[in-house]
C-alpha cells in the first residue's frame, strides 16, 4: 500500500499516453486494522475505514477513505434532519496513469445519484477532503480534465462505498421467504 | 402491527454463509420462554443490584407494541421473556393521589425539603395509570438553589421497593451520593435517609433513583435541579426561562407496558417509549411574544431514547451543557442529547406563527437495509404577533466567550497531552437469548449505525433480559470487566481516561457513559482535539467511536461509573472507582 520514494499522486497529472505507469504516495498510512485479543478494536482513533476498489478502468489502483463525525458541541454531528455529518478524507496511494485526464477528482453521491458533491482534486499528497451528510453514499474518483467540474466526465477509477451500504436487506433473508418474497 | 405467518417448516438453507439450522425454530432455549405468563423464573439475588418489587403486578406477557409495517421473525413468534413481569399497583387505586405538575421550590443555603417517593394516579392521553411520583407531582419538584450552598433532603420511600436519590452531576458528599451498597444501604419501604447536597457548581442537575432505574425512574421519578450562581450576567438576558425534562414511554392497548420484575427487561437497546413527554405529559406548549428569546434547560431522562431536537427553524445557540458553560457559545439547528445529558440552550422566535419541537431521525428499517426520516413532534411553541416586551435580539446574535469558564480550564492545559492512564471497552454478551434472534444479529454485522435512535427490532428487544444479556466495561489491558475493574485515584491529580466503543460485537450500541460525583472534559473525539471544552459528567460515546476524557477527581470516596441507559446498567454496565483523599489540600479546589 505505502510507497516509500516514488513521486506524489494528484493534482495536476503529466500526459502519459499510451503505457500504464503507477504511482504511489509516500508517507501515509495503511488501513489500522489493531485489534485486541479477542478481535475487538482496540483504537486510539477509530475512523471508518474503507479502502478503494478499483475499476477495469484503471487497474492496479488503491486508496482509501476516512470517515469521522464532523465536529459538533454536542459531540454528535447530525443534521438537523439527523442525518449524520461526516468529515471525509479520501487517500489515493496508486494509479495507473494511461489516460490524457488530467486532474484526479473525488466524488460523493447518493446510492441513486440522484445528488452528488465535488470533494475536489486529489493533491499533492494524494489527500482530498471533504464533508458529507448523507447516510449512505458512494465515494469515487475520476479522472478529470478539470477540478472544477461540475459533473464528473471522466472515467471512475476508484470507488467505495460507506459502511451503511453494506446494510443487509433482511427481506432476503431465507426465514422470511416463505411469506412470499423471493422466488 | 403486521406480523408474518407463523413457520411452522424448515427455514431454506444458507443465506449470506450462515446456516440458520432447524434449531432456530426449535422450542426456545432456557433463555427464552414460550407462551409462559412470566412468573416462573427464579428470583435473582446479586447484591445492590438487582432489587426485586413486592408487591405490583404480575401481567401476562403480551406482544410488545411494533411500529406499522415491521414484520417480525416467525420464530420469535409467541416467546416471551425469562423474566416475570412487574407493573406496580396498589389495593385501592381510587385512593391514590392524582399526580398534579411539579412546583416550583427555591431554597437557600441550608434550607431543607421533604422528598416523598410514592404511588399515584397518573393521567396521559387520557388514560390512568398507578405510577411513581416524588410529593406527589410530575417530575419531582423543581429545586432552586444557590451554587455553593447546601440543602438538606429528607427523603421517605412509600414504594413496595427499596430506593435511594441520586444527585445526577453534583459533586457532593459521597455518603449522599445515592448509589446503594455504595454509598449508602438502600433505603427500605417506609424508611427514610436524609441527605446534605452541597452543590459547588452552577447548572442544570437532576435526581432520580438509583435502585432498579429501569423501573422506578421511568414510572416517573425524576426531578431537577437548578444551581443558581450568584453573579448577575452568568447567563445572557432572556425573556423567558423553560426547564424541560424530555422523557417516553411505553403504552399499549392495555396501558404500561410490563416492566421485568427480577431484572431489566429490553437489555439489548433499552426500553424505548412509543409516546413522548415533556415534563411529563405529551403535547408541550409553550405561548411567546414575537421577537423573544428563550433559555431551555433540557434534560433528556428517558431510559435510553437519544433526541436530536429541533425547534422549527428557530436559531438555537448551545450555551451550557452538563456541569455549567462552554467556553464558546455556538450555533447549532439541532441539539443532540443522550439520556441523563443535559444541555442549556437560547433560541429566539423572530416572527409569529408556531415552531413545532420535534425529534428528528434517520430511523433504520433492517428489513429494507435502509434509512428513513422519522420526526416526533414533541411540542410547539406558538408566537404571538406582538414584539416581546424587551428585545434581547443583540445579546442573542452574538456569540459569547466565556472567559470565567476557559481560565478555569486553563490549570488542566497542561494535562492535555499526558499519557492515557486508563482505558476502557465498551462490548456485550449473550447468554440464552433465542438462536434465530442471535443468528439474525449475527448477519447484519458489516454496518453498525453509530446511534439507534429508536427500537428497530421491538420483538428482539424484547426478549433481551438482564439474564441473557450482559453489557460490559472492559478494561483491555488487564482483562477486567465491570466489578472487576479496579481503579484508584487521587484527590486533586487529574487523570487521562479513554473509552472506545467497539464496533465487533453481537449488538453495539452507544452509550452515555457517567461518572458519579466528579466532572471531566471530553479532550477529543476519534483523535479529533476538542476546541469547546465544557465539563461534563455524561458522554455519550457512538459505536465505533473513542473518547478521552480528562478527569478531575475532586471528591473523595467510592464512586460510580456506568452507562446511563437504564436496562445496560441493570445489565451489569457499571464500575466502581475510588478517589483517595489528597493528602494536603487539593490543587484544584
Amino acid at each position: 500500500m505505502n510507497g516509500a520514494s516514488n513521486p506524489p499522486v494528484g493534482g495536476t497529472l503529466a500526459l502519459l499516453g499510451g503505457a500504464a505507469l503507477v504511482l504511489s504516495t509516500a508517507g501515509f498510512g495503511g488501513p489500522n486494522s489493531a485489534s485486541g485479543p479477542d478481535g475487538a478494536a482496540v483504537c486510539e482513533a477509530a475512523p471508518h475505514r474503507v479502502d478503494l476498489e478499483s475499476t477495469g478502468n484503471a487497474p492496479g489502483a488503491s486508496g482509501w477513505m476516512d470517515l469521522r463525525f464532523g465536529n459538533a458541541p454536542h459531540g454528535v454531528a447530525v443534521t438537523e434532519d439527523g442525518s449524520y455529518r461526516y468529515e471525509i478524507s479520501v487517500h489515493v496511494t496508486s494509479v495507473p496513469r494511461n489516460r490524457g485526464e488530467s486532474t484526479l477528482v473525488a466524488w460523493a453521491a447518493t446510492p441513486n445519484l440522484d445528488r452528488h458533491l465535488n470533494l475536489g482534486a486529489v493533491g499533492d499528497d494524494g489527500v482530498v477532503e471533504g464533508e458529507v451528510s448523507w447516510n449512505k453514499f458512494l465515494v469515487f474518483v475520476t479522472a478529470e480534465s478539470s477540478a472544477s467540474v461540475e459533473t464528473w466526465q471522466g472515467p471512475v477509477l476508484m470507488k467505495a462505498t460507506s459502511p451503511s451500504g453494506n446494510m443487509h436487506t433482511m427481506a432476503g433473508h431465507g426465514i422470511f421467504q416463505q411469506h412470499g418474497i423471493g422466488c | 402491527m403486521t406480523e408474518l405467518s407463523s413457520p411452522g417448516r424448515a427455514l431454506p438453507g444458507i443465506l449470506l454463509g450462515l446456516s440458520l439450522t432447524l434449531a432456530a425454530l426449535a422450542p426456545p432455549p432456557a433463555g427464552a420462554q414460550e407462551g409462559a405468563d412470566g412468573a416462573s423464573a427464579a428470583p435473582d439475588s446479586t447484591p445492590g443490584m438487582m432489587a426485586e418489587p413486592r408487591g405490583g403486578r404480575s401481567p401476562a406477557w403480551r406482544m410488545p407494541p411494533m411500529p406499522a409495517g415491521m414484520p417480525m421473525l416467525p420464530p420469535l413468534k409467541g416467546m416471551t421473556p425469562d423474566l416475570g413481569s412487574f407493573l406496580p399497583s396498589a389495593d385501592d387505586p381510587e385512593s391514590l393521589p392524582d399526580a398534579r405538575y411539579r412546583e416550583v421550590r427555591r431554597l437557600s443555603d441550608g434550607d431543607t425539603l421533604s422528598l416523598e417517593a410514592m404511588k399515584v394516579r397518573r393521567t396521559i392521553e387520557g388514560r390512568t395509570f398507578t405510577m411513581y411520583g416524588f410529593n406527589g407531582q410530575y417530575p419531582g419538584p423543581l429545586v432552586e438553589a444557590p451554587e455553593d450552598g447546601t440543602i438538606v433532603v429528607e427523603f421517605t420511600n412509600e414504594l413496595d421497593m427499596p430506593s435511594t436519590v441520586h444527585w445526577h452531576g453534583v459533586r457532593l458528599d459521597n455518603r449522599f451520593d445515592g448509589v446503594p451498597d455504595v454509598t449508602q444501604e438502600p433505603v427500605a419501604p417506609g424508611e427514610s435517609f436524609t441527605y446534605h447536597v452541597h452543590l459547588p457548581d452552577p447548572g442544570i442537575y437532576w435526581y432520580h433513583p438509583h435502585v432498579r432505574s429501569d423501573i422506578q425512574q421511568d414510572l416517573g421519578l425524576y426531578g431537577n435541579l437548578n444551581v443558581r450562581p450568584p453573579e448577575q450576567g452568568y447567563y445572557n438576558p432572556v425573556n423567558r426561562e423553560e426547564v424541560l425534562i424530555l422523557d417516553d414511554i411505553l403504552l399499549d392497548g392495555k396501558g404500561l407496558f410490563p416492566y421485568g420484575r427480577e431484572r431489566a427487561l429490553n437489555a439489548l437497546m433499552g426500553r424505548f417509549g412509543n409516546v413522548f413527554l415533556v415534563n411529563g405529559e405529551p403535547g408541550y406548549e409553550l405561548t411567546v411574544d414575537r421577537g423573544e428569546v428563550v433559555r431551555f434547560f433540557l434534560t433528556n431522562v428517558s431510559a435510553t431514547r437519544t433526541f436530536n431536537l429541533h425547534l422549527g427553524g428557530a436559531r438555537m445557540k448551545v450555551v451550557g451543557a452538563d456541569i455549567g458553560k462552554f467556553e464558546r457559545e455556538e450555533w447549532t439547528k439541532s441539539l443532540v442529547i443522550a439520556p441523563a445529558q443535559r444541555y442549556i440552550v437560547e433560541a429566539r422566535f423572530p416572527d409569529a406563527g408556531t415552531y413545532a419541537f420535534t425529534n428528528r431521525v434517520q430511523a433504520i428499517d433492517h428489513f429494507a437495509g435502509e434509512f428513513y426520516r422519522q420526526v416526533d413532534t414533541l411540542g410547539t411553541v406558538s408566537v404571538r404577533d406582538r414584539a416581546a416586551e424587551e428585545d434581547h435580539s443583540e445579546e442573542f446574535e452574538t456569540l459569547r466567550s466565556n472567559e470565567d469558564v476557559s481560565d478555569g480550564i486553563a490549570p488542566y492545559r497542561e494535562h492535555f497531552d499526558d499519557p492515557v492512564d486508563h482505558r476502557l471497552e465498551l462490548t456485550v454478551r449473550q447468554d440464552g437469548l433465542p438462536q434465530a434472534m442471535v443468528a439474525v444479529m449475527q448477519m447484519d454485522t458489516l454496518f453498525r449505525p453509530p446511534v439507534e435512535w429508536n427500537d428497530v427490532m421491538p420483538m428482539m428487544n424484547y426478549l433481551s433480559t438482564g439474564r441473557n444479556v450482559t453489557w460490559i466495561l472492559r478494561e483491555p489491558e488487564t482483562g477486567r470487566e465491570n466489578m472487576e475493574i479496579d481503579w484508584t485515584f487521587r484527590q486533586g491529580e487529574v487523570s487521562k481516561i479513554q473509552i472506545h466503543n467497539a464496533r465487533r460485537s453481537l449488538h453495539p450500541m452507544q452509550h452515555p457513559i457517567h461518572l458519579h460525583g466528579q466532572r471531566f472534559l471530553v479532550l477529543s473525539r476519534d483523535g479529533e482535539r476538542n476546541g469547546n471544552l465544557v465539563w461534563k459528567d455524561t458522554v455519550l460515546i457512538p459505536v465505533g467511536s473513542t473518547v478521552t476524557l480528562l478527569l478531575d477527581p475532586s471528591n473523595p470516596g467510592d464512586w460510580l461509573l456506568h452507562c446511563h441507559i437504564s436496562e445496560h446498567l441493570e445489565a451489569g454496565m457499571k464500575t466502581v472507582f475510588t478517589v483517595e483523599p489528597s493528602p494536603g489540600d487539593s490543587m484544584r479546589h
